[in-house]
């Protein structure tokens, strides 16, 4: 793992840590200062002094157009010997996602990760290991999987080096929450006392067998709210995400009417809109639901939220298909970087407050209802 | 990659044979000819029609009928996909119910009995100059303050009445600074509000500088538009709405919008105009208004007033007020009844909205207690009026007896025993039991029982009106079901 | 109204459940009530009060009892997990956060 820089003139001794990303002017020979731990290229140069790295310390690497927006302070990982670069902290960004697992014990029908059985104890180190070389003044991360909790103690420690290392980080955990059923664990993560912390778990329905389902699990709706109480009961700020589709929809606002009589301690809900990756795409026909056909029942979802006093937030909806009455709780989506706009919405006078499309959205599904404001 | 199952193999459940489960504790009351209001432990509702509810009661239910899905969500069944009722249950009754530990946050303080206006339906007002008779001595109040500062509760509010109040306003002086001088001493201090209850008619410039001063809250008498008020409310001068309206203003203007609050009360001539009293309330600036019966005290029942008008008639006052206010909201106003807002609070919600007349154990004593003039104390507003007319069940003794003689009082106990709804004949059977209160006053002015025989209470029958007309109009419109999920959070 | 008989099978009906049937209807009413063991049945003398009409008290009393036998049902069945509820419910173990205390939303 190396952190990104453009300083050509980095001292020596740190230059293993750091991978140079640099540009090449077309005609003029490539100048590689030597000692870093990877060199990324912007363009393509002359290199063929250094075809394929053989009598260079460092890897040189082509960075692909999509890559561009790699910065200084950006955090990459790269596998020589597969030749893969994955950008695992963008300083830009306000809110980066660290995966800790891809690993899972839920299948829910529209994971954007679909879990992997695999050995991925190294993705958990790894964290360890880059929470020790973020920014200290990084405004928030998140943990996500896979399931996170799998980890055990291991997790909580990984929160508690969060905390050491990151004190004025905020920090996001998503967790399907049954791990939490067991009491001492949620009591374990409470000890930590994360100044800035939430946990969201999902919750897709007040009705067990539907979400059993929707997460392909059978018995993880009791112990699922069994590890929301726990959670709440040690005082861990908790909130529940309601993903929006053709399976949530037909008890959507019971489920909201469920969470205001039942939760009505937790501290956030967010009801979610597709993003049509993973395995969204797999099941596109049994949960893709145009959210202009469904605006009404998501008014009446918020409706019942907010009037019982509970924080709400609408994400992932483009502002056109959604009534006005919940303008106040939609959310731009929470990454600048994923968010692309439609030719439709050119002059659209509400693109700054708009979210816009996911690129997954744009590319495979989207409501046909969309609409510029003038 | 794996394959994913079918909704089906979630479900353990037979298709269309009975389903499994367990009931939860729940109650069930018709509510109309066809369909039965059925509430589990902790109040919330559902609508089940007499075969679903017979079927439900004999295991007979299905798993795939949408009641049941219904019945398993709001905590009504166990069943093998989720044990998790009892658990949450037992939240919503806690929460319910967390703040009785906390007794007693309203302490009324009677400064006088003297008043210049005198209104047949009122319960104890003299015509008379003698403070020494009628007014509240300084002793009096001292004791008082002890006493309302020893309950348990953190939030005391101390509410002074009459008469009229401000006859007495050295009085009310005193005790407002002396509780704020004692109550900063206390090791933990209470969070101390105030309010007066005043007909206005002779409130002065320095009065309404006082109430500014130390936040004071006001609540008033309006009985109606001008006629009817006048008509209801005589003084000399034969202008008691003109003051009112005058003393509205100059509380609005001196102390804020917020912080004057009205209240009517229902006579003969108030039966045909509910609509008129509503526009008046709107043409007032209210925000609401809460429509209330007459109670059968003072000299209501010695003029005869209260039986001047029954229970029905005063229902059809009701709900002929209700549905007016619920057009005027459908139009865009922002207006609420407040007596439906209090017991939607304790439908839709698990908060307790901690009305007193609404209460079980009872409210008396438990969420007011109020200090004579002559340095008697009572359980309840209703109480003192009782003992007006001669019956002093419910004087819990005098302000120089102690915290502990006072909240002890075996008849005290005895009436909260036995009025207590749960375990009362007929209430607890009844579904509307955790919306509804325990009156051991009433029911003891009426029938000479704490508990009282419920089919021949007025307390009930009114109740069990409002409760089904309620749960109805959600039912019927989807409007009022939103309109009242706002009212019931006070939002 | 003059008095009348009703019956009700004892195989079906509860004691208790036709004593609070009629109990609830005392205002209308008052009521007689004998178990007659060897013909496995509960009779009803019924006395009205008022001159209502004795089709609607019958069936308002045959309906209320129905109910009243289930409400035995329900009664029995759920008094065990109604206790566990209501001791959990005042107990001073902490169901959300410390004792007693209503759970704080988070900023």
């Amino acid at each position: 793992m190396l952190q990104v820089t453009e300083n050509l003139k980095l001292p020596h001794a740190l230059r293993s840590k750091y991978a140079l990303l640099t540009s090449q002017v077309a005609d003029r020979p490539a100048i590689i200062p030597e000692g870093f731990g990877a060199v990324l290229l912007r363009k393509a140069g002359i290199l063929q002094s250094t075809e394929k790295g053989e009598d260079q310390k460092s890897g040189i690497y082509l960075l692909p157009e999509d890559y561009g927006y790699l910065a200084e302070g950006d955090i990459v990982r790269l596998s020589p010997r597969t030749e893969q670069m994955s950008v695992v902290f963008r300083r830009g960004t306000p809110n980066n996602s660290i995966l800790l697992t891809e690993r899972c014990n839920h299948y829910c029908l529209m994971c954007s990760q679909p879990p992997k059985n695999s050995d991925d104890g190294w993705l958990l180190e790894e964290a360890f290991e880059l929470i020790r070389i973020l920014p200290g003044d990084t405004e928030n991360i998140g943990f996500t999987g896979g399931e996170p909790t799998l980890y055990g103690d291991d997790f909580i420690s990984l929160i508690a080096a969060t905390k050491a290392n990151l004190p004025n980080t905020s920090l996001d955990v998503l967790s399907n929450g049954r791990s939490f059923a067991n009491e001492e664990f949620a009591k374990k993560l409470a000890a930590v006392a994360h100044p800035n912390f939430q946990i969201g778990i999902p919750l897709y329905s007040d009705d067990p067998v539907t979400h059993d389902y929707v997460v392909q699990s059978k018995g993880a709706y009791d112990e699922t709210l069994q590890g929301i109480l726990n959670l709440k009961r040690f005082g861990v700020r908790v909130e529940i995400r309601v993903v929006i589709h053709q399976q949530t929809l037909p008890r959507l606002v019971q489920t909201c009417e469920f969470i205001s009589r039942n939760l009505l301690f937790v501290d956030h809900v967010a009801l979610m809109g597709l993003e049509i990756t993973g395995f969204t795409r797999a099941n596109l026909d049994i949960l893709w639901a145009d959210p202009h056909h469904y605006r009404n029942t998501l008014s009446q979802a918020v409706y019942v939220l907010r009037t019982a006093g509970m924080n709400v937030s609408v994400y992932n909806h483009q502002l056109c298909v959604v009534n006005k009455d919940i303008e106040n709780e939609c959310r731009k989506a929470i990454s600048d970087w994923k968010n692309e706009y439609l030719p439709a919405c050119d002059g659209c006078t509400e693109k700054a407050k708009c979210g816009g499309f996911f690129s997954t959205q744009i590319m495979y599904k989207h409501s046909e209802h969309i609409k510029p404001f003038n | 990659m794996s394959k994913f199952q079918p909704v089906a193999f979630y479900s353990k459940q037979p298709e269309s044979a009975s389903a499994q489960y367990q009931l939860l504790p729940f109650r069930f009351t018709q509510l109309d000819g066809s369909r039965y209001v059925a509430t589990n432990i902790a109040g919330e509702y559902t609508i089940l029609d007499h075969p679903t509810l017979q079927a439900f009661v004999d295991h007979k239910l299905p798993a795939t009928d949408p009641a049941y899905v219904t019945l398993r969500a709001r905590h009504f069944l166990s069943d093998i996909h989720s044990q998790m009722g009892p658990d949450f249950l037992a939240i919503k009754v806690r929460t319910r119910h967390e703040r009785l530990a906390q007794w007693t946050g309203l302490h009324i303080f009677v400064l006088t009995l003297r008043c210049e206006h005198s209104c047949p339906y009122c319960q104890v007002s003299r015509q008379s100059e003698d403070k020494g008779a009628f007014d509240m001595s300084q002793r009096h109040a001292e004791r008082g303050i002890t006493l309302a500062l020893s309950s348990p509760n953190p939030n005391i509010k101390i509410e002074f009445q009459g008469g009229e109040s401000f006859l007495n306003f050295d009085m009310m002086k005193f005790i407002v600074e002396t509780a704020i001088a004692w109550n900063a001493k206390l090791p933990q201090p209470k969070n101390l509000s105030f309010v007066a209850a005043t007909n206005l008619a002779i409130i002065t410039e320095e009065m309404l500088e006082f109430c500014s001063a130390y936040g004071m809250d006001i609540s008033t008498s309006l009985d109606g538009p001008k006629d009817l008020h006048n008509k209801n409310r005589p003084r000399p001068g034969k202008d008691s709405y003109e003051r009112t309206i005058a003393g509205i203003d100059l509380v609005r203007k001196r102390l804020g919008r917020d912080k004057v609050n009205a209240l009517m009360t229902t006579t003969l001539a108030s039966l045909p105009q509910v609509t008129d009293i509503v526009d008046e309330y709107l043409a007032q600036g209210f925000k609401g208004i809460f429509l209330r019966p007459l109670s059968p005290y003072g000299f209501a029942i010695k003029t005869k007033f209260f039986r001047a008008y029954n229970a029905e008639q005063w229902l059809k006052f009701y709900d002929d007020g209700l549905d007016y206010i619920i057009e005027l909201n459908r139009r865009g106003v922002d207006f609420r009844e407040h007596y439906a807002s209090t017991i939607l609070t304790k439908m839709l919600t698990s908060q307790d909205p901690g009305y007193v007349d609404l209460m079980s154990p009872a409210g008396i004593g438990l969420g007011a207690v109020i200090y004579n003039y002559d340095g008697t104390v009572y359980a309840s507003d209703e109480a003192r009026m009782l003992a007006e007319m001669g019956d002093t069940t419910f004087k819990l003794g005098t302000v120089e007896d102690s915290f502990e003689t006072l909240f002890t009082n075996d008849t005290f106990l005895t009436a909260l025993e036995d009025s207590f709804a749960y375990s009362s004949p007929q209430c607890n059977d009844c579904a509307f039991e955790p919306w509804c209160g325990a009156d051991p006053v009433f029911h003891w002015g009426q029938q000479q029982d704490f508990a009282g025989r419920k089919w021949e209470s007025e307390f009930c029958h009114r109740n069990m009106h409002i409760f089904r007309g309620l749960v109805s109009r959600m039912e019927n419109d989807p409007f009022v079901k939103n309109l009242f999920a706002q009212w019931a959070n006070r939002c | 109204m003059a008095q009348f008989t009703l019956e009700f099978d004892a195989k079906s009906y509860s004691l208790l459940a036709i004593q609070k049937a009629c109990h609830r209807h005392s205002g209308q009413a008052s009521f007689e009530i004998t178990q007659i063991t060897e013909l496995s049945s509960i009779q009803v003398i019924v006395s009205p009060r008022t001159a209502s009409n004795k089709e609607t008290l019958v069936q308002n009393l045959r309906t209320e009892a129905l109910d009243q036998q289930m409400r035995e049902v329900v009664r029995a069945e759920t008094a065990g997990v109604r206790n566990l509820i209501l001791a959990h419910a005042f107990s001073r173990t902490g169901l959300i956060q410390q004792d007693g205390q209503p759970p704080k939303k988070s900023v």
